[in-house]
Order: structure tokens, then C-alpha cells, then sequence
């Protein structure tokens, strides 16, 4: 009966989790947690199913329609981005149970861990900017009481740098919504994006909503507070922090930026997010190469890789459907095996500090020879990230790459190409560093083999979501979220055509071919 | 005349605004803070936003101020950290002075440039006012039209508290505040504590008809806790961990199974059975106006426990 009901149920049982856990023992929340788990993993398929049968679902809470009441709505991208985070929340909630040792420190994690997983569902369904808010507020409380909770002096600097970063974030955003209001009277995303009227205030409102959310997101030069939380929180929360929390506020801006067809009213701000995405591919890379600690360079490796998913804002273009759908699919294809990869390169990286002991690199002399399961799990992310076929991360390169070619513009090649560069640099910098001879013989720690199949299971993942790409994109073209309007007319048959065919099979064709 | 007092209004702002950004020692800043918070309360009244200038004297100015206050104390008890007054020479402060005025300045444009939209909203609101169980149209948009954020937002608060209990948890010895066996102190409380609890139920109460509602009520309710804290009645989680446990999540566990029950129906989330709509809103603000009580009051006490020794932030 339940499972007919994913969309409430999804909501309920992490909020229910996370009372449930706060009133147990500690025994108890780990066994609470393992069944919420399960039923987020059914909940969200089942929501899957019912989108294949029926099409996109909305769902009136409160039984009172859109614009008095708030709705939930489940289409492909919403669908797409459930199903991502209950994979890798789940696999890092595995980890966490086996990570964390039993006392106070495991008993605290599980309440903030289900109001965060709460707090992204709610984010991934809404349909309503001021409950976006909301959603954002419970987020990035959450995850600042993730990274403050292990209580180290430098955990708290950071948990209080994120605080602000994220309360400046959310106050810019919630700013921007008021001005939308006041100048539409409608706080519903498909109202809003019917009754639209460029204006000073809603361009003024849009810009700091996007700034907002661009801090949020930790796009250079507003990264600075991402390294120390990222890096420095214990690691299955980096994992959660680096793979889902910054990808809600992304989320949201991508609903902005196509509901609201601000790529179609300002292509200048999408010009201007593209060339910070490309700041931010240098600038992480080339961070990521100098550090000494080795999650610093996984945190500043995110920062890089945000970058690649801004560049999917100056390709979708009001004049060429076929660029916007390139860009749209790679964009989010990145999304997804970014999330896939760097959940597993945490969790690898947490293993191979287990191994040391250390936290730096130079600790890692020898971690090749002696444990080489755990490297391997780094290794595989790494292949992701690079951009390397056939992972995931080679396919959304691709789709990025045939976009920029589509709507000419060859300038993001270049930044593409240096980026995946830098990226193996420090990918191989890492392997570098394990690569050398340790004095003396195996000295190092096991970590369990739960440990390392977590993160090899997240890494592994990110490599075969480059074999299956053409279904997650799929998803994508329920509806098509690519307002029609934006094509020039005459096109619609064909760009349709285009849809029904996916677009990505016939350029994975092509790219087998060439040697 | 009403221009002259909205002119008064608007100009103490500013100067109260002012007075908190440059004060000296940072205690008396957050003296005109709070004072800042009462004149926003009369500008909310001037609005037409009753519901808001309670909200806002009762969290914005008492229960934040009480906080900020609280705060001072602990820096003055740790480390010596007082502020630095501003310098016009550091480009921190024109930086600072820059953004915030041209923020102003595209705010006024953006405010100025508004397209004066009929707000059909108040009409849907107005409309479907008889069907929500209560008379007061910011109540039923709190608890029935909207109450999905108002749900999100309790667990906002519960989060925070959550967080507090986190880091408060580390520790044990609490610290000792002065208790202050004072006669007269007592005397007055013995009248104040009565009379702040029938305001508290009176503001719940009024909820469901006129400006009111759980939030004010909770405030009240969290300052009458403060104010017995503070003269020596300690009420922390150290006295009975598991039922203040319960008391902080009491709101937020009613309000989900209430939301939750609709399923069984199959309806969809949140949704009350008609003739039940009143007194279930009843019921969850009753609730919520004791967690929201007991969520502020801990917010207070919790910062009140010692660190250990060696974890003491330097």
C-alpha cells in the first residue's frame, strides 16, 4: 500500500528516521537506520517504476493546488537525482556504520545524516522556490552539524566558516525570492516560469538568488570555505558533503536557469558562469596538485570539478536545440558520475589514512605494494574524473565536447582538454606518492574489507554509469525539460526526432570508430 | 501625521542600526541591537503585520538578544576578545561600506521598478479560508495551506538543537553560574511566571482567530524558562535527559504523524479529514508551542556546560 506512495514516503521515512534515532540507544539507531535505508531504496525505485508507467507525478500536499498549497514533482531530473542520492547516501551510511566506532560519536551521526537525506529529497522534489529555501536551510544546517560533530579544534574553524558561507548563501537566495514574489505573486516554479516578466526586479532578484546559490556551491571565488569542511570532516561525511550536499544548490540553479529561461533572457550570465567554471577547473586542479594532505586534494579536486558542471550554462543556447540537449545531458551525466566517483575517492582515500595512519601524502610510500585494494579504489575514481573512456566522466566530457562544437563554441575545448590534464596530474601525483619505496615492510593497517568495498563499489559504479549512459539520459526526456518554445521554428519535428532517438547512442557510435 | 511618525520610525532605525554597527564595548551594541529589534517590531505594526511584530519582539529582539548577551558572557569568561573600533583607514571598511550601499541602492531599484501585480493570492487564501479549520488567515496558511514548510522549518530548529546537544555533549561540568538568592527577585517572579504563562496560552489560544500563534507562544514560553534559569531554577538536560529528549521532539514527532496519518487514507500528505481540521491544528500547535518553548530555552542553557579541559578552544 505504502510503496504506492514513494513521493510521501520519501519525505517521511528519513524525517522519521532521524526522531526515531534521536530517542534510541545507540544499538537501536543502527538498526533503525539500516531498515530506513532499505525502504529510501525501494521508495525511490518504485518511484522510478511509476514514472516509466505514468509520466511525470505531481504531488499536491496538503490536497491544496499549486499556487495556495505546495506541491512535490517527480519528473526525470527529479526521478535521476532521488535514485543518485539514495545510491550513494546508502553506500556511505554502510561505510559510516562500519567507520565509525561505537560511542557518542556514531550516535550523533545518524540523526544529522537523515534530516540531511531528508532535506535532499525535499530539494530534488519541490516545485516551489520558497520551499526550495527551506529545503536548502535544513541542508546546510545539517551538513555543518556533520562537519562540526567529530569536535576537533579545526573541524569546529571549518563547520563555522561553512555556517556562514551557507547562512550568506541562503539569505541572498532567500532575498531574491521575496522580490519575485512581490513582482509576480506566485511562489510556484511552473507559475513562475508561465508568468515571467523580465524586469529590473526580477533580474535583480535572479542575480542574487543565483549568487546565492553559487556560494552555496562553492564556485571560484567563492570556494574558499569548501576545502577545509570537505577535507577536513570525517570521511564518510566528506564523501556525503562532496557527492550530494553542494549538487542540491547546483540542482536548484539549473531549475532556475531553464524553468525561468534565463539561458534564453541573459545568455551574458550564462557566458559569465561558464568562464567561472573555467577559473574554477584551473584554479582546482592546480590547488589540488600543491597540497600535502591527501583528502585537501579530493576536496580541491571538487572544487575543479564543480567548474566542469558549469559548463553546461553557456551551452544551452535559445538557438540551437541540439546544443541545449547536448549540454543538459552532459551536464547532468557529469552531476551523476561526479557523484559516483568522488563518494568513492573519499571513501579510498579514508581507507588509505587508515592504512597509514597519517594524513599526509608522504605517508603513502609503499601503500602500493602493500595495499593495493585501496589504492585501486582511488585509482578507479580517478579514472572518472580524468575523463578517461569509458567511464562516466569520459561520456559527459563527450556530450560537453560535441555541444561546444554544435553551438560553436570551440573556446570551452581548450579549458576541457587542460582540465583533464590537470586532473591526471594530480590523480597520478597521488599514485605517485604510493609509488615509492617504504624503509621498512608492510607497517600499515587493514581496513575492513566492508571499508573497501564501499568505496569500490561507488568507484566502480562511476565506471560502468560511462557503459549505461544512454538510460539515465533517457530519464531525462520525461517530459523534456527544455521548454519547446526555445526552438526556432520549423525544428520542433526534427529536434523531437532527435529526443526519441537519444542522442547520446549515435555519438558513442561514432566515437568507437575513430581509432 | 502617520508620516511623521513613519518618518520617526524609519529615521530611529537607521540610528539604532547605526549605533549597533559602530558601539563600543560590543556589549552595548547588542543592547541597541535589541533595541533595533523592538523599533522593527513597531515598523512591522505600522505594516499592517501584526503576526510579524510579535514574532519579531518576542525571537528577533528578546529570546536572539538574550542569546547574543549570553554569548558575551562566555567571551568575557574565556578569552579577553574585544572588538576593535572602526577604522576608516582599512579598505575592509569601505569594501564593506561599498557593497552594502550599492546592495541598497539595486534593492530601492528593484523595489522601485516592481510591477504592481494583484496579489491574487489573498484572494485564493480568502477563498479557501472556510475550509481550513481556522479563522486566521496567517495561521492557516502556517498550518494548512503551507504547512509543509512550516513542518521543514520545525525540523530546522530541531536540527539546530541537535547540533547544540552534539557538541554539548562532549562535556559535563556545568558551569556555575551566580544564583541569586534575592527575596525581592523571588517575590516578582512568583508574580511574573503565572502572568507569563497565561500570555504564552493566550497567544495559542488567540491563534486560531487573531495574530498569535505557536511560535510567540513558544518564545514566551522559552523567556519565562530563561528567566527562572537565570534566577537559580535550573531546568537542563542534565536534570532528566530522556523526557527533555522527548519535550524538544514532541512538536516536530506530533506534526509528522499528523501529516503522516493521511496516507492511510491514501490521500496525499498533510491532507486533514474536513471536520477534523480545527483541533488537529489545534493539537500540533499545542505541541509545537512546547517544543519551540523548550527548543529556545536549551538553545540558552546548553552552552552553559563547561568544555573539558584539554578541548577548550584556545
Amino acid at each position: 500500500m505504502m510503496l504506492n506512495a514513494p513521493i510521501p514516503l520519501l519525505m517521511i521515512t528519513p524525517l522519521a528516521a532521524a526522531v526515531i534515532c534521536m530517542l534510541l540507544s545507540e544499538r537501536s539507531r543502527l538498526l533503525v537506520s539500516f531498515a530506513a535505508v532499505l525502504i529510501q531504496l525501494l521508495a525511490s525505485l518504485s518511484l522510478l517504476l511509476l514514472l516509466l508507467q505514468q509520466g511525470p507525478i505531481t504531488h499536491p500536499l496538503g490536497s491544496w493546488e499549486a499556487p495556495l498549497g505546495i506541491a512535490l514533482r517527480a519528473d526525470g531530473l527529479a526521478v535521476l537525482f532521488v535514485l543518485m542520492t539514495s545510491v550513494v547516501a546508502g553506500i556511505a551510511a554502510l561505510y559510516a556504520a562500519l567507520y565509525l566506532t561505537p560511542g557518542p560519536l556514531r550516535a550523533h551521526f545518524w540523526p544529522l545524516f537523515w534530516f540531511m537525506w531528508a532535506a535532499l529529497n525535499g530539494i530534488w522534489l519541490a516545485a516551489d522556490i520558497f520551499n526550495l529555501y527551506v529545503g536548502l536551510e535544513l541542508l546546510s544546517l545539517a551538513a555543518v552539524g556533520l562537519v562540526a560533530f567529530s569536535g576537533s579544534k579545526e573541524a569546529l574553524v571549518a563547520a563555522i566558516r561553512y555556517l556562514l558561507a551557507a547562512l550568506l548563501g541562503s539569505l541572498a537566495y532567500l532575498l531574491g525570492v521575496a522580490l519575485l514574489y512581490g513582482a509576480h505573486g506566485t511562489l510556484s516554479l511552473s507559475d513562475l516560469s508561465q508568468q515571467m516578466q523580465p524586469g529590473v526586479a526580477s533580474s535583480i532578484a535572479l542575480a542574487a538568488m543565483a549568487m546565492g546559490l553559487l556560494l552555496k556551491s562553492a564556485l571560484f571565488p567563492l570556494h574558499t570555505w569548501l576545502p577545509p569542511a570537505h577535507g577536513g570532516a570525517m570521511t564518510p561525511v566528506s564523501a556525503l558533503l562532496s557527492a550530494l550536499v553542494i549538487k542540491a544548490s547546483l540542482y536548484i540553479l539549473l531549475r532556475l536557469w531553464i524553468e525561468l529561461r534565463i539561458h534564453e533572457l541573459a545568455p551574458d550570465a550564462s557566458q559569465l558562469l561558464g568562464w567561472m567554471g573555467a577559473l574554477a577547473i584551473a584554479w582546482g586542479g592546480w590547488m589540488a596538485l600543491r597540497q600535502t594532505l591527501l583528502k585537501r586534494v579530493v576536496a580541491y579536486s571538487t572544487v575543479a570539478q564543480i567548474g566542469y558542471i558549469m559548463l553546461m550554462f553557456p551551452l544551452l543556447r535559445a538557438d540551437n536545440a541540439e546544443a541545449s540537449t547536448l549540454a543538459l545531458q552532459g551536464g547532468v551525466l557529469m552531476v551523476l558520475s561526479h557523484a559516483l566517483a568522488k563518494a568513492g575517492m573519499f571513501l579510498a582515500a579514508g581507507n588509505l589514512i587508515l592504512c597509514t595512519g597519517r594524513p599526509e601524502l608522504s605517508a603513502l610510500a609503499g601503500t602500493s605494494q602493500y595495499r593495493p585494494l585501496s589504492i585501486f579504489g582511488f585509482g578507479l575514481a580517478g579514472v572518472s574524473l580524468m575523463g578517461l573512456p569509458p567511464s562516466g566522466g569520459f561520456s559527459a566530457k563527450w556530450l560537453l565536447l560535441q555541444s561546444a562544437l554544435a553551438s560553436a563554441q570551440w573556446w570551452w575545448i581548450p579549458v576541457m582538454l587542460l582540465g583533464g590534464l590537470l586532473s591526471a596530474a594530480y590523480v597520478f601525483r597521488v599514485f605517485h606518492y604510493s609509488f615509492k619505496e617504504a624503509e621498512n615492510s608492510d607497517t600499515f593497517h587493514r581496513p575492513g574489507v566492508g571499508l573497501e568495498i564501499c568505496a569500490l563499489a561507488l568507484s566502480a559504479a562511476s565506471i560502468l554509469l560511462g557503459f549505461i549512459a544512454t538510460w539515465p539520459l533517457h530519464l531525462l526526456t520525461l517530459p523534456d525539460i527544455l521548454p519547446l518554445a526555445v526552438l526556432p521554428e520549423g525544428s520542433l519535428e526534427q529536434s523531437l526526432e532527435l529526443l526519441q532517438t537519444p542522442t547520446y547512442e549515435t555519438l558513442h557510435g561514432t566515437s568507437e570508430q575513430q581509432p | 501625521m502617520s508620516v511623521l511618525l513613519d518618518l520617526l520610525l524609519l529615521s530611529s532605525l537607521w540610528v539604532f542600526a547605526l549605533l549597533t554597527l559602530t558601539a563600543l564595548p560590543l556589549f552595548r551594541g547588542v543592547v541597541f541591537f535589541i533595541l533595533l529589534g523592538l523599533m522593527l517590531a513597531l515598523v512591522w505594526i505600522r505594516l499592517d503585520a501584526p503576526d510579524i511584530a510579535l514574532a519579531e519582539a518576542a525571537i528577533g529582539a528578546g529570546i536572539t538578544g538574550v542569546l547574543l548577551l549570553d554569548t558575551l558572557g562566555h567571551l568575557h569568561h574565556r578569552a579577553d576578545q574585544e572588538s576593535s573600533p572602526i577604522r576608516l583607514k582599512s579598505s575592509r571598511f569601505w569594501v564593506a561600506l561599498i557593497s552594502s550601499l550599492s546592495l541598497a541602492g539595486l534593492l530601492l531599484w528593484a523595489l522601485l521598478d516592481t510591477p504592481a501585480t494583484p496579489t491574487m493570492l489573498a484572494e485564493q487564501v480568502a477563498r479557501a479560508l472556510p475550509n481550513s479549520g481556522v479563522d486566521h488567515p496567517i495561521t492557516a496558511v502556517l498550518l494548512n495551506f503551507r504547512s509543509y514548510d512550516t513542518l521543514l522549518e520545525i525540523g530546522v530548529l530541531v536540527v539546530a538543537i541537535l547540533v547544540g546537544l552534539t557538541l554539548a555533549d562532549k562535556d559535563s561540568a556545568q558551569l556555575s553560574l551566580p544564583k541569586l538568592p534575592n527575596p525581592l527577585l523571588q517575590a516578582c517572579l512568583a508574580l511574573l511566571v503565572p502572568l507569563m504563562l497565561m500570555v504564552s496560552s493566550y497567544l495559542l489560544w488567540a491563534g486560531s482567530k487573531q495574530p498569535g500563534g505557536a511560535f510567540q507562544a513558544g518564545a514566551v514560553l522559552a523567556a519565562t524558562g530563561i528567566l527562572l534559569h537565570l534566577s537559580g531554577f535550573r531546568l537542563t538536560l542534565r536534570t532528566s535527559e530522556r523526557l527533555m529528549r522527548a519535550g524538544l521532539l514532541l512538536g516536530f514527532s506530533v506534526f509528522l504523524l499528523v501529516a503522516a496519518s493521511a496516507l492511510i487514507d491514501g490521500q496525499p500528505l498533510l491532507t486533514y479529514p474536513d471536520h477534523l481540521a480545527g483541533i488537529l491544528i489545534l493539537i500540533i500547535e499545542l505541541a509545537l508551542t512546547l517544543s519551540i518553548g523548550l527548543i529556545l530555552l536549551s538553545l540558552f542553557t546548553l552552552p552553559h556546560f563547561a568544555l573539558p579541559e584539554q578541548e577548550r578552544p584556545k
